[in-house]
């Protein structure tokens, strides 16, 4: 019985590393040593002696309560349903942060630091050295542009599948003799979207803060069009405060006046701020962007009424999760349950930084008659 | 009460701090009964006020031990922690040596002329029961001071240059406290077994307040919770009010025959639960009004 217990631990304790968890082997042996001084069929004795020897802060305390459920709820020792949220595993499925509440019967408000509406201030010493996805993101900015051609722009191209143009016609013309030649054809070159960015810099968005520092900067100066937001508890608008900066002097603007960065979520509130502070944003021409994870304690009726609302003013939306780069993942989550009917597209954030990432997502998005 | 803490059961550990007017929930009181069985210090982080010093001073008086509080700040060092040469007695010894015509030999640099700072007296402690150890707020304090605990923390030994090693002969209890206004290190962290301690539950700080405000209506203890649980639960405050701030607000309450909450009493004694001047602000006379409605309805 106690080689059974000690193996599971052991089997739990690298489930625990896997997911960044800083387990060592005095962690492990403390942990074992513990039990024996509790009645390990005491199911809550022995969950306390696993977090209070293995879990060292208190943002993993509702990870820690979610992987002891799973692991420890599955007599078969079979785990391959566990997501490993850090490196990616086959079969992982989502998770949700009502779960982990009504599982652990704890304080959310008091342990969701990375997932919670808490408001978090805090100057960020912030980096955009090398900037290695600098000109994947701006073609990848450029052909998101693009995703939702519509037809009516103000310019024309020459086609000959348009119309005869007849001012090109005299132009040409009256380069030679003022006899017209030939007929010259144009169409109306499709207008551009303009990009409407809202880029989620809570603090469960940790772990890509360099990639969306990237991000955020290239978006800022690839086009004079794009709109870019940075949102946790609140909305920033920062586009105006880095275009035209060098990275060095955008880093520090962002790590001294963008307070909100690793805070809690709020996201249906910063949609409500979104559709009451810019609007005149919002408009069939607009294509939202929208990168984060979905985590959201806050109400997901409000969030899914402000979606809806912005869905219906704007060309399009597309959502980038990073937690979708994790194979098998579904998006389960309260706050993505309720926004799913309004996306175009949920992708991963991957996408945005590979070579022609956007184009194949768009492709596909044709394949199935989405765009 | 004469317990040897370290083979004391779980019940005995919850009576005991109870019996001293502590009262801790299930979770707390297996990882310091797991605490004391392992010989390890206990971590707690948590909202101020929510009784993590209290719980230190608790368990010395429960278990009849000389406390020792080691008060964490910016720019604390060795010298205040563990130990400082008393330089005067050294020079006197000298002075006194040479009066005899004896040339100062390594004597000056014993245990007697040592001033003993909280961790060494905590390590040479002579008594039959070991001390406890309380290092108050270590967020404060600089991240090489945590440098210095580690081998305190490891090994329940202090060195001293001059002198060489001192290992306790019995480990204290040591109770480690911080507010989460930095992060600590993982060094620290894994030396120690870890409690968060959050706010307690409506009938746990109802439980609280019997013990520890005597004579308080229970009708007007329950509104007292709700007031603050609404406090904490729907108000952004800076400061939340803990566990600390609703016994003085129920002890000025109580001072003052209060026999329910009304509206112009609560604003007369919002300082007790309200420190910050911007939170004074959210709490404006409507929004007060209804938090004292919710409070009724909460408490019901």
């Amino acid at each position: 019985m106690a080689s059974i217990i000690r193996r599971r631990v052991v089997d739990f304790c690298t489930l625990l590393r896997a997911n960044g968890f800083n387990v060592g082997m005095s962690e492990t042996i403390d942990c074992v040593n513990a039990l024996k001084y509790i009645d390990v069929l005491d199911r809550e004795a022995f969950r306390q002696s696993l977090m209070c020897t293995l879990v060292k802060k208190a943002d993993q305390i509702p990870l820690f309560l979610y992987l002891f459920e799973h692991f420890f709820s599955n007599p078969n020792g079979q785990n391959a349903q566990i997501p490993l949220l850090n490196q990616g595993t086959p079969g992982g499925v989502g998770y949700t942060p009502s779960t982990l509440v009504e599982r652990s019967q704890l304080s959310a408000q008091s342990w969701f630091k990375a997932y919670s509406p808490n408001h978090l201030e805090s100057e960020r010493r912030v980096t955009l050295e090398g900037l290695r996805h600098r000109y994947v993101l701006k073609r990848n900015i450029r052909t998101l542009e693009h995703a939702y051609p519509r037809l009516g722009g103000r310019r024309r191209r020459p086609s000959i599948k348009g119309e005869v143009d007849l001012r090109s016609t005299l132009r040409s013309s009256l380069r030679g003799t003022g006899d017209i030649g030939g007929l010259r054809w144009s169409e109306r070159k499709p207008a551009k979207s303009r990009l409407l960015m809202l880029v989620d810099v809570s603090g469960s968005m940790d772990s890509a803060t360099q990639s969306l520092l990237e991000l955020v900067y290239v978006a800022s100066n690839a086009t004079h069009t794009a709109s870019v937001f940075c949102f946790s508890t609140t909305l920033r608008r920062v586009d105006n405060l880095i275009r035209g900066r060098t990275p060095q002097e955008a880093a520090r603007v962002i790590g001294s006046q963008l307070s909100i960065w690793g805070s809690g979520t709020r996201i249906g509130d910063c949609l409500r701020s979104l559709l009451s502070e810019f609007s005149r944003l919002l408009d069939p021409s607009t294509l939202v962007v929208i990168i984060s994870d979905g985590w959201d304690l806050g109400d997901v009726g409000g969030l899914r009424g402000s979606i809806s609302e912005i869905r219906g003013r704007v060309g399009g939306i597309l959502w980038f999760n990073p937690l979708a780069d994790t194979e098998g993942y579904q998006p389960l989550t309260a706050g993505m349950s309720a926004v799913l009917p309004y996306l175009d597209a949920l992708a991963g954030l991957r996408c945005l930084f590979e070579p022609r990432g956007v184009r194949r997502l768009l492709a596909g998005m044709r394949a199935s008659g989405g765009v | 009460m004469e317990v040897d803490e370290r083979s004391v059961s779980r019940e005995a550990l919850k009576a005991s701090l109870n019996s001293v007017g502590y009262i801790a929930d299930d979770a707390l009181i297996t990882t310091l009964y797991l605490s004391l069985r392992l010989g390890k210090p206990l971590l707690l982080e948590g909202e101020p006020g929510c009784g993590k010093t209290e719980l230190a001073k608790s368990l010395s008086e429960a278990f009849n031990r000389e406390l020792i509080r080691l008060q964490c700040y910016e720019g604390l060092d060795s010298s205040s922690a563990i130990y400082e040469w008393d330089y005067l007695r050294q020079l006197l010894k000298i002075r006194m040596l040479e009066a005899q015509g004896s040339i100062p030999d390594s004597e000056i640099f014993s245990e007697r002329f040592i001033l003993k700072r909280p961790l060494l007296r905590a390590v040479t402690h002579e008594g039959l029961k070991p001390p406890v150890l309380l290092i108050d707020e270590v967020d404060r304090a600089d991240e090489e001071f945590e440098g210095f605990l580690l081998e305190f923390l490891a090994e329940f030994q202090v060195t001293i240059p001059e002198l060489g090693s001192f290992k306790a002969k019995k480990p204290p209890i040591v109770v480690i406290t911080s507010n989460q206004t930095r992060e600590l290190g993982d060094g620290l962290r894994r030396r120690c077994l870890y409690y968060y301690v959050s706010f307690p539950t409506p009938q746990r700080e109802l439980e609280i307040l019997s013990v520890k405000v005597k004579g308080l209506d229970e009708a007007l203890a329950r509104q007292i919770v709700g007031f603050v649980r609404v406090l904490r639960e729907e108000f952004d405050l800076v400061k939340k009010p803990g566990v600390a701030e609703t016994i003085d607000w129920a002890r000025a309450l109580l001072s003052l025959d209060a026999k329910s909450l009304e509206p112009q009493l609560v604003r007369q004694t919002l300082s007790c639960l309200i420190k910050d001047s911007s939170d004074t602000l959210k709490l404006d006379g409507e929004a007060l009004e209804m938090a004292v409605e919710n409070s009724t309805a909460k408490a019901s």
